[in-house]
């Protein structure tokens, strides 16, 4: 399977000899979060039988029991194809109330391509009805949808108090990488360099102020991921059809490569962040550092609902990935050591891993610690 | 706290600018490689947060049964080359209640950390767990059964072989770990694949699936790896955890079709060929759950089993130990559809003295085959037995090699490529030297990733030497089991299924597209071969279907087909217990 370790570091997992069989417990005040990382959910029950955006839900409230979850974070297409037309749309109930509403926990969101788009293709053209996502943390009846601006930081105390442990970063990435460009005077020339470079400037300033132990950026596109949509600076390109050419070979939007949404990250997040969460290819990836981004490790979630295969399983050397599945990853950060699991699904929504009782089993499971 | 953004207007020239567009990366390191990342090392269970930090990452396995022992096997991940205690027990019940044996070994670098244990004075036809310990973490517990002795009236095994891994899942495997009732799996080889991730499968790469290494395993090291590749396989460590595997390989735990002197895929600049298969034969002795039929001769595995008084199961080594380099196909490339690959019974490949399985294998099987006195008698081994034919013409019209084989044959790779070794074993199923015939043999074949039955006869297209409606002429049966996940042949379709079934009239079932298992259930009366299918193996899946079942009634040696899949035992023994990599 899909389990593409990278066998190096996990031949050493342990240390042979000194065992401690007197047994030290570790102090429980160790600081300690636990998240989900999960994206491209926004189907609902549109009753495409390959959806499976409930199924996933289920497995995350297992998971959640097993493990325990703080949060989870939601990197974007949250609401398929093309974003809702309000904060009363159906769609806030049927693709986040319905499916994860009794989970108990905070869900931080991300805007994706499709969540502001006036097509089924997510060609990003709308960016107002983002907005409406903005504008439904007020209303959202559990109360457990938070997207206070279209970017934004939130910071995490651990479970033991440690105010600061960690910091989440949340970009806005449609409007710096889409298919086709959105026409409205706030959203072209001018009024879209200074929302970019305004974003830029938070993001810098809030990153430089930061005191967080752990810092976590979350946006829709990735940095570098294996699937169609591929790398920031060449996405989509090799795909058939590539969505980001038009009529013969003149691009449909300049942003569509993702060129400057890539020098976007790496002024930014980029070695900055211990991690980058990302969604927009509907398969899971956990990739090593990329050149380019520093230390940042590069998850890519987007198998929250929809499946697809991994377009280049070499394009970027990874720890773990696997297409024509879905699911998410569980994250545990504790000190200075993050606990990365990815969960995944049968096509008939059952675990693909699961012990004898049924409840899911990770099918990749790595530690790491902390770089400096 | 929710933090606001602001807002400030810049140009578009501004930002890029400020971005380092066109010029250096802002704020990044430029270097990023796995030695900026560290795996925790944590010793001990006690301190342990997550089941990655568990040794024993590659699962657990058993294998090669008797009546009294069972081979069992793990494998510690331990930091550099020092030795590791592991110990481990064995109980008739899976909660452990009560131990039947127990003992620590070290396992070390020397055998890449691998634990192997031959575990004697069990009980026959009894269904044990097995569980170890090392560094304060217990394993997964397996689960594996002695062979019966005495009168025995059903078995049933899984038949498996070929799975590349970029080809796809090996959803096979799980599938036969859910059969609770199987005595054992027989693997009949390309268990790995030797092929880097611009070879072979780099097309597929189904699902992300790409090899560790990332090049062609020529060292040692590269061996071991690939090994220990496959052993995290989910799937595969699933159908270990509860089934005893008896294995031989085929070409590609060495490299592609290889032989005994060399192989098709060892080319220059990969070292001398001794030196390689070398390793390879140490790599497997290492990682797979054998036990070694001549202590210190890796390369001997044709061994056999006695399953009391019903099975003599026969394993032979068809690929490496005694065979001949393959001949290439001998047809001129002008002959269209044939031309290239195709060959006749004549010339060099028709020579008396081209050997398949050497002489000391040769003799080991006639023992084998003449002095078994159970009902069945089946051979687990590589390659397809019966004749597979392009152009299906009887044997009187092979006017180049008179007495030899009839018609234009396709792959010099299988027993095709070696007729006469082929006709010695003929001559001890139909009864020479003064021996009476031997009945109730089955052949096991694996190697080419496709389905097949077939009845077993000298001159197939010839009607008066065999009757392909009644099978009369037929001396034995062959089950072609198709691979867990390699490619067979799409493109072929049904269309080119049935026009190798015109030309081979001795062939009940093809299906050269499909992949899965054979189920072979075996009574006193009758040996089933079932062709299972699963539903994909593009991705993880969970169908499967009964495609095929053919049966050949105790002293009749021919195939008949069967409506209806066979029946499970009933009140298997309980499955092992399913944890996860327990933390």
């Amino acid at each position: 399977m899909k389990m593409l370790f990278a066998l190096a570091l996990l031949l050493m997992l342990a240390a042979c000899g000194g065992s401690n069989s007197s047994g030290s417990p570790k102090p429980l005040s160790e600081p300690l979060l636990r998240f989900i990382a999960i994206g491209d959910t926004g189907t609902g029950k549109d009753g495409d039988p390959s959806h499976l955006q409930y199924e996933v839900a289920a497995m995350m409230k297992q998971v959640c029991a097993q493990r325990g979850c703080d949060f989870a974070v939601l990197a974007g297409d949250n609401m398929y194809e093309k974003g809702v037309e309000g904060v009363s749309d159906p769609l806030f109930e049927d693709a986040f109330e319905l499916p994860y509403g009794d989970l108990g926990i905070p869900f931080y969101v991300a805007l994706g391509n499709h969540d502001n788009s006036m097509s089924d293709i997510g060609e990003g053209a709308q960016n107002a009805k983002g907005d409406f996502q903005v504008q439904y943390t007020e209303v959202s009846p559990s109360g457990r949808w938070k997207m206070p601006e279209r970017f934004y930081t939130q910071s995490f105390a651990s479970r033991a108090g440690d105010a600061d442990f960690v910091q989440l970063f949340t970009l806005d990435s449609s409007p710096i990488s889409h298919f086709f460009d959105d026409v409205s005077p706030q959203w072209s020339g001018e009024a879209l360099d200074a929302y970019i470079l305004g974003q830029a400037t938070f993001m810098q300033e809030q990153l430089a102020a930061s005191s967080a132990h752990w810092k976590i950026a979350l946006a829709h596109h990735p940095y570098v991921s294996n699937g169609p949509h591929g790398n920031a600076g060449q996405f989509d390109e090799g795909t058939n059809p590539d969505p980001c050419i038009g009529a013969g070979p003149l691009r449909l939007s300049d942003s569509c490569r993702g060129e400057a949404y890539k020098a976007f990250l790496e002024a930014t997040i980029c070695n900055e962040v211990d991690l980058f969460i990302a969604g927009h290819d509907h398969e899971l990836y956990w990739l090593r550092p990329s050149p380019g981004c520093g230390k940042t490790q590069q998850i890519v979630s987007g198998a929250g609902a929809k499946s697809r295969e991994v377009f280049d399983a070499t394009r970027n050397e990874a720890y773990f990935q696997l297409g024509m599945s879905w699911g998410f990853f569980w994250i545990e950060l504790r000190g200075d050591r993050l606990v990365g699991a990815a969960y995944a699904l049968y096509p008939d929504g059952t675990p693909y891993n699961a012990d004898d009782a049924g409840r899911p089993l990770p099918v990749f499971e790595q530690v790491l610690t902390k770089q400096p | 706290m929710g933090r606001r953004k602001s807002r400030r207007g810049v140009s578009r020239r501004s930002f890029l600018r400020r971005l380092g567009f066109g010029g250096a990366a802002v704020g990044v390191a430029a270097a990023a490689s796995g030695a900026a990342v560290s795996i925790a090392g944590q010793n001990t269970r006690q301190a342990a947060i997550s089941q990655a930090q568990s040794p024993f990452q590659h699962g657990v396995a058993s294998g090669d049964p008797l009546n009294d022992a069972l081979i069992i096997w793990t494998r510690v991940s331990v930091a550099g080359d020092l030795p590791c205690d592991v110990s481990w027990e064995l109980s008739g019940s899976p909660a452990f209640e009560g131990l039947v044996a127990q003992g620590v070994v070290t396992a070390d670098a020397d055998r890449d950390h691998t634990v192997k244990i031959d575990v004697t004075g069990l009980a026959a036809a009894t269904t044990y767990y097995y569980r170890f310990r090392a560094l304060e973490f217990v394993s997964p517990v397996g689960r594996g059964r002695t062979l019966p002795e005495g009168s025995v009236d059903h078995l049933r095994l899984a038949v498996l072989s070929c799975a590349s891994i970029p080809h796809g899942f090996f959803n096979a495997y799980r599938r036969v770990a859910e059969r609770a009732d199987l005595d054992c799996v027989i693997h009949l080889g390309d268990y790995i694949y030797e092929y880097g991730n611009d070879g072979y499968g780099s097309n597929v790469q189904a699902g992300g699936r790409i090899y560790e290494p990332g090049h062609e395993m020529v060292s040692l090291s590269d061996y071991r790896q690939r090994h220990a590749q496959y052993k995290r396989d989910l799937d595969l460590q699933r159908c270990h955890q509860q089934h005893p595997f008896i294995c031989v390989w085929d070409d590609h735990e060495f490299t592609n079709d290889a032989w005994r002197g060399g192989a098709e895929n060892h080319n220059e600049g990969e070292g001398d060929w001794a030196t390689r298969a070398g390793i390879a034969l140490q790599a497997y002795s290492e990682w797979m759950p054998i036990r070694l039929p001549e202590s210190g001769n890796r390369a001997r595995i044709y061994r056999q089993f006695q399953f009391g008084d019903l099975l003599d199961l026969i394993m032979l080594d068809t690929r490496f130990v005694g065979r001949d380099q393959q001949v290439a196909g001998s047809l001129p490339e002008q002959i269209p559809g044939l031309g290239g690959f195709g060959f006749v019974d004549a010339g060099e490949i028709a020579s008396e003295g081209r050997e398949l399985l050497g002489d000391a294998q040769s003799q080991f099987l006639r023992s084998a085959l003449t002095t078994s006195a159970s009902r069945w008698r089946v051979l687990g081994q590589q390659i397809m037995f019966g004749q597979l034919k392009l152009v299906g013409e009887p044997n009187a019209l092979n006017l180049a090699n008179p007495g030899g084989q009839g018609g234009v044959f396709l792959n010099t790779d299988q027993w095709d490529g070696y007729p006469r070794a082929r006709e010695q074993l003929w001559r001890i199923l139909r009864g020479d030297q003064g021996a009476s015939a031997v009945d109730n043999v089955v052949v096991l074949t694996g190697d080419i990733h496709t389905a097949w039955s077939m009845d077993i006869t000298e001159d197939p297209n010839n009607p008066a030497a065999y009757n392909p409606q009644s099978g009369e002429g037929s001396m034995a049966v062959e089950f072609v089991a198709t691979s867990v996940s390699s490619p067979g042949l799409d493109e072929v379709r049904e269309l080119g299924e049935e026009g190798l079934r015109v030309e081979n009239p001795h062939m009940k079932y093809v299906n050269l597209r499909e992949h899965g298992y054979l189920l072979l259930d075996i009574s006193a009366e009758r040996c089933q071969g079932e062709h299972w299918f699963v539903d994909s193996i593009a991705g993880p899946s969970r169908g499967e279907r009964l495609a095929a079942a053919h049966f050949t009634v105790s002293g009749e040696n021919r195939l008949q087909s069967s409506a209806a899949a066979s029946s499970p035992k009933a009140n298997p023994p309980a499955l092992a217990p399913y944890e996860g990599i327990p933390r």
